[in-house]
């Protein structure tokens, strides 16, 4: 039968619209419709707009017309989010049951005293282990039981369990057991919802694949539910056939396969703008774009390239924390790369401690809303200031119905620009400015991290608040054009109409280049294509209609980022080989000559046909009536009498030049001065901006605005460093656990930029290491000089902290230093962390040398690192991407000097110092002056010396609050130890010091280093605080985060909110071996005991607090040790009160090494537990067992099959536990907090 | 390979008195590295040797008091250095220097320092030398390590003086990572200072010649040194001889096993079977040393009378498996090599017993290194030590020596010197009845000494005991010695970390015997008459193994 015609429907529902947009192919015409989500049945406003479209054009579908329906929703990740549904059930290895609970256990937020961690998606008592285990080859080392099994699955029927997710260790390489459980389940259930990770995320790394495996489970039957009734109420209105799904990745998928995958439908509406803008930008042939889409709470921002989307590997949902990375839960399956940042057109604008103006992430939402809106909001918010600056008006209603408040936001904005010393005006420019700087720096950054020019790209701006500010963001940006689609109002659902079915899927690897035949790399790759098409087994694919692309995931092999190549079956593997290190080169700068290693391959397969919709507007009439008024603009600091247009009065094709506002019905558009802009055909507006010559601006820093711009800018060129930092090193510590950071400094030494996140520890001893080398080489710098040093009495406390600090020149006067601390893989020296007898011991030491003296190397340095670490090739390369890092803050500056003729950075300290100072000065003034103390014992260490073994240290401290300081007095501290490396030098102590009071007491000013804090320290000489050379420091953290522990005790009676109870940080251990390879390993070990409870909350189980670094996985572990992990909640170690202390961690670790492996530990709390506060009890101890049996001796040695098993300590608990909510009494019970 | 050539020697004359005056240039280098150095262990314990190299890393002579396997060791070395800067790298007025155990010595604390001599701008050769300096960092000398990153700095081949200009950043690398910056550095100028002497006395040797080179020297010095060394195998039986040999190691027992053949002119020695290296204690060797320990009982059974040179080395080839404790790779640890190189001599004399003749030597009491260090009363610090050895083997017509050196060459400090540094007295020092194994010729005797700690402090102390698990062997049926022991308060210990030596403790050390040559029952009435007089035997001993 041949179509009568052909329709196509774009459905969106998002949580407060459903947008409908219908074509008629025959009519050539666009239909649309908004109308709001029912939330409950859904499919109703689906099903009633729908009718709305037909009744409005009088379409009437015919059975013999062809229809496509396509769908995205956000739906799902609402229900995610909001958890309003039962949790899945979780059949996982044994050992691997809480893994989705304790995570990583770090902090995505150190100075949070309340951080939270995202709920977890399966409660424990859905949590089943199973006895069976599959290692890193593949093979299976335990098999499965089947009576297990069956027991466990007539457990499920009585539980009442909709669905199940099934997360094997090292499924990906084997998914044997996985299926065999599935099979076992169907034999006894056909209904339930079954997602395997194997199928859903075939990858390594337990955490993420349990946590997007559990999402799928979990939102399994709603959108088996949700989707199939959709598909009968949609067939019911005349349309033949079944709806088709968009996917996170922009492609489109059938029902069915849908259902078996919705955790692929997260980010199916966020992907429909990109697709629109794919769509769009290919027809106005500008292939290189940016998708710029402002909305109430966030803008997010989408990178195109040749009109396609850069894609993802992983998102992350549902953060809990603003807008906050790491604060959601990380979902590994493709999709659109977005950035999304908290500035949108509801988003606060707050005055900070030192007086700066701070916007988002917190948003004013619908409800209060902006101060304007009048339903009751009194916080700034950017809507309220674009209406004071005329680029809104309360004449016009926004969006059709709401008419705004001008007088109300002129008061309230008065009030708070008096309130803190601003001039009204400068204020409500002020804000605009920080926010128009933050999403440009933002843009670039994102653009810039693609290794792209955001001046080549064209900027497509929508949503209700993009238009308002894309003027000003191209200007700063560069970038000369930017279009407003007409249909921004409904820009997903347009977007699902230009969509093809497609799908992208990674498959793990894991070769180096050198090991493999090219026939093998082609084998894997085909099968790895059999598998995708597989996957859409119900989307009815012919192959031939079909494009099929196949990239490579590289990198250097240790390296912890990929860098993709696109393959072809005409590359050989040399080719592969220089590609790869062309593009690592041209991303980085430098290239290396290690060992080149395939990590996966992922397979792209896309429909061939575009879909072609054309879309024009009706040309009226013009009626050319216009209002003029007062609108300022920021590029040339003036207010202009400013013509206001209305969309619908443009005439199509007429160029016409700015200042001007256009207002559209569900945005506003503003042009500057510069601005010539032009109706299209499809009703677009496009913007052009004359070119002007770029000129250095002079900044006047003593004005506030000028200095948060400046402070963004040089936070913003530090991200981009560290994100270098991040992606080119190669040991896990740097990547994992963070364990780096980086500082903008003046010449002094004193901070000026540093990035979003960063170890707090090192922030506060980087500045004084960089004016220790600057003093040390007075005189004797010139530019391209790298300093390296591991000087612990210099850095920051023991040796395998390396620092690199160079001179920032300009011209020929030293402006400031750039100085980069890591932690490398290696020092040499003694293996295990209590063998060192001295600091000789402790591995090679580096005075300050020169690495770099006028950009040339130091080859001899280099020589020698190498001919004295244990692995030269993780050092030198984590050294080098330091190098990197170095030099791009370097040159971003250089462009920075550019534009900024005055770029300062002595006098930006100078502002800031002052501010600091007065912020401090401003909570000090509110604390309880007097002088608070405490001593607390905490445990020593085994040594042989039976006498000496793990005698108590004594830690003593009194703390002084005076007028305008804080005095921490250590005096009465024991002496350090000779042959115990737990002596602690200066700028270690200092450091913690900074860092407890910090986040006890002024957890809102930024911490940027100790010169600008009025805290003084005093110590003993000899102290074990205050360690003198030759003792032994290398394990100074084992004593250095007790200094948090005692400060807290001090100030807990007068500070009864703030502190926080004992923490049992964690337990630190190496295993140092040889591998099957005969390659040799060191891997490290930090399972996190529990956080202590806070003033306000439970302690937070297996986190660490105060350093910040993770544990790394267990498939990841056993990836390059010959070893088996287990790990687990550990029962009974939480610390009992009002609020509980966390619970610590139990780890077991078998040996799988036909050789010795040796593992040296460092543990604490083993008699000294953590502190409980004002009433709460102490935490439990930590315990080290050795094939069953108490460490006694340290190294261990342990042989094949024989194993150690690690217990953390618990935090201690806050107040009474008589006093402990008694629903929460029930939660640890079923939690197994406590047995 | 079979080599019968012959160097003709024109002048035997002339090429003994250049010679001699080679050699003493190197002693008085000698002696001045022993006036200017700083440490004791370089200038009193003589842990040093000053070699004479041609540009091509042959040696040409040392000076007489370098130790022989310092000096087998060296034109290995110089030839790696060569190799790893650049033979057109090297200037006149460097130095060049490592102590990368796999390039030198066989462990970190031996530096090997060289320098080019240029005469008329071209190179003719180096002076070389190999010195014990007192600390390289890491761990301080423990014996009990996992790999050679733990037992301190290493530097990899560098130049130390760049055209007569020091390197500031080697000297400030290696001064940050010694515990005595003073001595260290004290002893590389002192070294860096003799060779500069060295140099002049060379181009006088040049001058008062007129010659402009080494070369001639050089190969006549090595093709008659090599000629003399053959025509000595020549002598010696065709064949292939074994042997196998359990020695204490550390932890783990070790088995040194070799296959010697002697075919004409050329010998080769091939240790495959012995054990493989270890990742438990610092007692594997580098080839370096392995080669260098298995020419010295060659040497001395052969041609002890030459002075050392390349040309010594050649008709003997030493093969040991990569991987075994004798050719260990990197990064295993080697700290105490001794432990092993100590007890190669002993499976060469035992394969070689019949061949060897008298020269033959049963197994040895080793060297047990003893050292105390701390702060006295005074809050002073110290450090000293003793190399006290156990009973010598005896040979095929003699009895072993009492305690002595083999082989090693170190001079036992005095216990009155011992007793001034440290506050520590020796209750006893006296030889054991009975430690010597019997035989034709008895092992020589063993002694016992009593230490006590007599301070009120308690302060630190460090024993690397050998043949406490197997005792020294006897060579034609001769018996073996005692096995040694250490007592500390009363109690025998078998693990030797660095210990607590505190106020009262007592260590007694008593060492093992040299065992015997020859079967027992054809021991000479005289000779035993004469032990039993001297109570170097007792009634009990002579009935059990002479009667």
């Amino acid at each position: 039968m041949i179509a009568n015609n052909f329709y196509k429907i774009g459905i969106d529902v998002g949580g407060t619209f459903t947008d409908i947009i219908l074509y008629d192919q025959k009519k050539n015409k666009l239909y649309e419709e908004k109308i709001l989500t029912t939330s409950s049945n859904p499919h109703k406003a689906i099903i009633a707009g729908l009718s709305n479209i037909t009744n409005s054009s009088n379409i009437k579908f015919l059975s013999n017309d062809k229809i496509d329906v396509i769908h995205g929703t956000t739906l799902f990740t609402n229900s995610l989010i909001s958890r309003t549904e039962p949790a899945p059930a979780l059949f996982v290895t044994k050992g691997a049951g809480d893994i989705i609970y304790t995570g990583k256990g770090n902090r995505y937020d150190p100075y949070d005293r309340l951080l939270l961690k995202p709920k977890v998606l399966v409660p424990k008592p859905l949590r089943f282990e199973i006895d069976e285990r599959i290692l890193i080859d593949g093979k299976i080392y335990k098999e499965i039981k089947t009576s297990e099994i069956n027991r466990l699955i007539n457990k499920l029927t009585n539980l009442n369990v909709k669905s199940v997710a099934i997360v094997l260790l090292h499924s990906y390489k084997n998914d044997y057991h996985e299926k065999l459980i599935k099979k076992l389940i169907r034999g006894k259930n056909k209904n339930i919802h079954i997602s395997l990770s194997s199928e859903i995320c075939p990858e390594i790394g337990e955490f993420d694949r349990l946590n997007t495996t559990c999402s799928n489970a979990y939102i399994q039957p709603i959108a088996e539910n949700y989707l199939s009734k959709l598909n009968n109420e949609i067939k019911k209105q005349n349309i033949n056939s079944d709806i088709k799904l968009i996917w996170s990745d922009g492609g489109t998928a059938s029902l069915k396969d849908s259902i078996a995958n919705p955790i692929r439908l997260l980010e199916s509406g966020p992907a429909g703008g990109a697709l629109a803008i794919s769509y769009l930008s290919k027809e106005n042939k500008n292939r290189n774009a940016i998708a710029f889409d402002m909305g109430g709470t966030t803008a997010k921002i989408c990178l195109l390239k040749n009109s396609t989307p850069y894609k993802s590997s992983s998102f992350e949902f549902g953060r809990i924390n603003g807008n906050k990375p790491g604060s959601g839960i990380k979902i590994k399956v493709p999709s659109i790369e977005m950035l999304e940042i908290g500035s949108g057109g509801g988003s606060i604008a707050n005055i900070d401690e030192l007086g700066l103006i701070k916007i988002g992430p917190n948003s004013a939402g619908s409800n209060p809303g902006p101060i304007c809106y009048d339903l009751g909001g009194s916080n700034i918010t950017i809507s309220d200031v674009n209406l004071l600056l005329g680029y809104l008006s309360d004449n016009t209603k926004l969006a059709g119905y709401l008419s705004l408040n001008k007088v109300k936001a002129v008061n309230q904005v008065k009030k708070v620009a008096t309130k803190n010393s601003y001039d009204y005006e400068e204020f409500v420019k002020g804000i605009r400015k920080v926010v128009n700087e933050n999403m440009s720096q933002a843009i670039k950054l994102h653009v810039t991290e693609m290794g792209e020019d955001p001046r080549e790209n064209i900027l497509y701006a929508f949503g209700g608040a993009g238009p308002l500010h894309a003027y000003d963001l191209c200007e700063k940006l560069g970038i000369n054009s930017f279009i407003v689609p007409k249909r921004a109002g409904i820009l997903s659902s347009l977007g699902f109409l230009t969509s093809k079915i497609g799908l992208e899927k990674n498959y793990s690897f894991l070769k180096k280049i050198n090991n493999i035949k090219l026939s093998e790399l082609n084998k894997f790759i085909n099968k790895s294509i059999e598998k995708t098409y597989k996957f859409l087994k119900y989307s009815k694919i012919d192959k031939k209609e079909f494009n099929t692309e196949i990239y490579l995931e590289m990198r250097y092999e240790g390296q912890g980022f990929d860098l993709q190549i696109i393959y072809n079956n005409k590359l050989s593997l040399e080719t592969i080989k220089d590609k790869f290190n062309d593009k690592y080169k041209g991303k980085y700068g430098v290239s290396l000559s290690y060992e080149i290693q395939i990590t996966s391959i992922k397979i792209v397969i896309n429909e061939k046909k575009q879909k072609i919709i054309k879309d024009y507007t009706d040309n009226k009439e013009v009626k050319s009536k216009s209002n003029k008024r007062k609108v300022w603009f920021e590029n040339i600091d003036k207010w202009v009498d400013c013509k206001i247009v209305k969309y619908e009065n443009l005439e199509v094709g007429k160029t016409y030049k700015g200042p001007v506002i256009i207002e559209c019905l569900n945005t506003t558009i503003v042009v500057g001065n510069k601005g010539i802009y032009l109706k299209k055909t499809n009703g677009d507006i496009n913007v052009n901006i004359k070119e002007s010559e770029s000129r250095a601006k002079k900044l006047d820093l003593t004005n506030p605005i000028n200095l948060e711009i400046i402070l963004a800018r040089l936070k913003s060129i530090a991200d981009e460093a560290d994100n270098i930092l991040l992606k080119t090193a190669f040991s896990s510590a740097v990547r994992d656990g963070k364990d780096y950071s980086l500082v903008i400094s003046d010449q002094h030494g004193r901070c000026v930029g540093m990035p979003t996140e960063c170890m707090p520890l090192f922030i506060t001893c980087m500045p004084r290491t960089i004016s220790i080398i600057a003093n040390y080489f007075e005189g004797k710098l010139s530019d391209g000089d790298i300093i390296m040093s591991n000087d612990p009495w210099i850095c920051s406390g023991h040796k395998s902290d390396v620092a690199l600090v160079s001179p920032i020149f300009n011209g020929k006067k030293i402006t400031g230093f750039v100085g980069t601390i890591l932690h490398v893989a290696d020092i040499g020296g003694a293996i295990g962390d209590f063998r060192a007898w001295d600091f000789y011991e402790e591995g090679l030491m580096i005075p300050p040398i020169k690495l770099y003296k006028s950009f040339k190397l130091n080859e001899e340095l280099i020589h020698m690192i190498e001919s004295n670490v244990r692995l030269p090739k993780l050092v030198l390369g984590d050294l080098f991407a330091m190098v990197s890092t170095i030099n791009s803050i370097k040159s971003s500056i250089n462009n920075l000097n550019k534009s900024i003729s005055n770029l300062n950075f002595e006098s930006i300290a100078n502002e800031y110092s002052p501010r600091m100072k007065k912020a401090f000065k401003k909570e000090i003034e509110k604390f309880p002056k007097g002088s608070f103390s405490s001593e607390i014992k905490v445990d020593g260490i085994l040594t042989e010396k039976e006498e000496e073994k793990r005698k108590d240290i004594a830690l003593k401290a009194k703390i002084e609050i005076k007028k305008d300081k804080i005095v921490v007095d250590y005096s009465g501290t024991d002496k350090q130890r000779e042959r115990q490396p737990i002596n602690v030098p200066y700028s270690y102590t200092m450091a913690d010091t900074f860092y407890a009071i910090q986040y006890i007491l002024f957890g809102k000013i930024p911490n940027i280093g100790t010169q600008y804090c009025p805290i003084e320290i005093i110590l003993d000489e000899n102290s074990i605080l205050n360690a003198s050379k030759p003792f032994p420091v290398y394990a100074r953290t084992r004593t250095g985060i007790h200094i948090s522990s005692l400060i807290n005790n001090a100030l807990s009676k007068e500070f009864k909110d703030n502190v926080v109870a004992g923490c049992g940080h964690n337990v630190i251990f190496r295993a140092v071996g040889v591998d099957h390879k005969n390659n040799y390993f060191a891997m490290t070990f930090m399972p996190k005991g529990g956080m202590g409870a806070t003033g306000t909350n439970d302690g937070l189980d297996c986190t660490v607090y105060p350093t910040n670094c993770t544990m790394i996985q267990t498939e990841i572990a056993e990836s390059r040790a010959p070893i088996m992990v287990e790990r687990n909640i550990a029962p009974n170690t939480a610390g009992r009160g009002k609020y509980r202390g966390g619970a610590g961690q139990y780890v077991k670790i078998t040996s799988l090494s036909s050789l010795p492996l040796q593992f040296s530990f460092r543990p604490n709390f083993v008699k000294n537990t953590a502190k409980g506060l004002n009433g709460g009890d102490n935490g439990g101890s930590a315990k080290i067992l050795i094939n069953g049996k108490e460490q006694k001796t340290d190294p261990v040695v342990i042989k094949k099959n024989e194993y150690v098993e690690v217990i953390t300590a618990g935090g201690g608990g806050l107040g009474n536990y008589k006093n402990r909510d008694s629903m929460k009494k029930k939660e640890d019970k079923t939690n197994k907090i406590y047995l | 390979m079979k080599n019968k050539k012959k160097i003709h020697v024109k002048d035997p004359i002339d090429l003994e008195i250049k010679w001699q005056r080679l050699v003493a240039i190197m002693d008085e280098i000698d002696n001045a590295t022993i006036k200017t150095a700083f440490s004791t262990i370089v200038s009193d314990s003589h842990d040093f040797a000053c070699i004479l190299l041609d540009s091509s890393g042959n040696s040409i002579c040392q000076s007489s008091f370098s130790p022989p396997d310092f000096c087998v060791i060296i034109p290995s070395t110089a030839r790696k250095i060569i190799n790893a800067l650049g033979r057109n790298n090297i200037n006149d007025g460097d130095v060049l220097v490592t102590n990368d155990p796999w390039i030198a010595a066989g462990h970190l604390p031996d530096y090997a320092i060289l320098t080019p001599i240029f005469y008329k701008k071209r190179l003719i050769g180096f002076i070389g030398t190999i010195a014990h300096l007192a600390d390289i960092g890491g761990h301080n000398g423990d014996i009990i390590a996992n790999d050679v990153f733990t037992e301190g700095l290493c530097v990899p081949p560098s130049k130390l003086v760049k055209k007569n200009v020091e390197n500031n950043f080697l000297f400030n690398i290696i001064s940050s990572n010694t515990r005595v910056p003073d001595l260290v550095i004290g002893d590389l100028r002192a070294i860096i200072g003799t060779h500069k002497l060295g140099k002049s006395r060379i181009e006088e040797f040049f001058n008062d010649y007129n010659i402009n080179n080494f070369a001639n020297l050089s190969s006549i010095i090595r093709g008659s040194s090599e000629d003399l060394l053959r025509s000595k195998i020549y002598k010696l039986k065709n064949g292939i001889y074994k042997y196998s040999l359990n020695i204490d190691g550390y932890f783990d027992t070790v088995n040194l096993n070799v296959k010697i053949e002697i075919s004409d002119f050329d010998i080769f020695v091939d240790y495959t079977g012995s054990s493989s290296q270890t990742n438990r204690a610092s007692i594997n060797c580098v080839y370096n040393v392995t080669h260098s320990s298995t020419m010295y009982p060659f040497k001395c059974a052969l041609v002890p009378n030459i002075p050392n040179n390349t040309g010594l080395f050649k008709p003997i080839s030493v093969f040991a498996p990569k991987g075994s404790i004798l050719n260990t790779t990197f990064p295993h640890p080697v700290q105490a090599r001794a432990k092993t190189t100590n007890n190669v001599n002993q499976v060469i004399f035992g394969a070689l017993s019949d061949v060897f003749g008298e020269y033959a030597q049963a197994g040895s009491g080793s060297i047990w290194p003893f050292s105390v260090f701390g702060t006295d009363e005074n809050d002073n610090t110290f450090s000293c030590h003793i190399l006290p050895h156990g009973g010598r083997g005896a040979m095929k017509n003699m009895d072993g020596l009492i305690p002595i050196a083999f082989p090693h060459n170190s001079v036992v400090t005095p216990i009155e010197v011992m007793e001034l540094k440290s506050p520590v007295i020796f209750e006893m020092k006296k030889l054991i009845p009975n430690s010597g194994g019997p035989g034709k010729y008895r092992g020589g005797l063993s002694q016992q000494i009593n230490i006590t700690n007599i301070s009120g402090k308690t302060i630190k102390a460090r024993i690397r005991p050998d043949k406490i698990i197997c005792e020294p062997k006897g060579l034609n049926n001769g018996l073996s010695g005692i096995k040694g022991k250490v007592i500390y308060n009363g109690l025998e210990i078998i693990e030797f970390p660095i210990f607590d030596f505190k106020p009262n403790d007592k260590i007694e050390l008593i060492l093992p015997g040299g065992a015997g040559n020859g079967d027992p029952q054809y021991r000479s009435k005289e000779n035993i008459k004469k032990d039993l007089e001297l109570g170097y035997i007792t009634d009990e001993h002579y009935k059990l193994f002479y009667k």
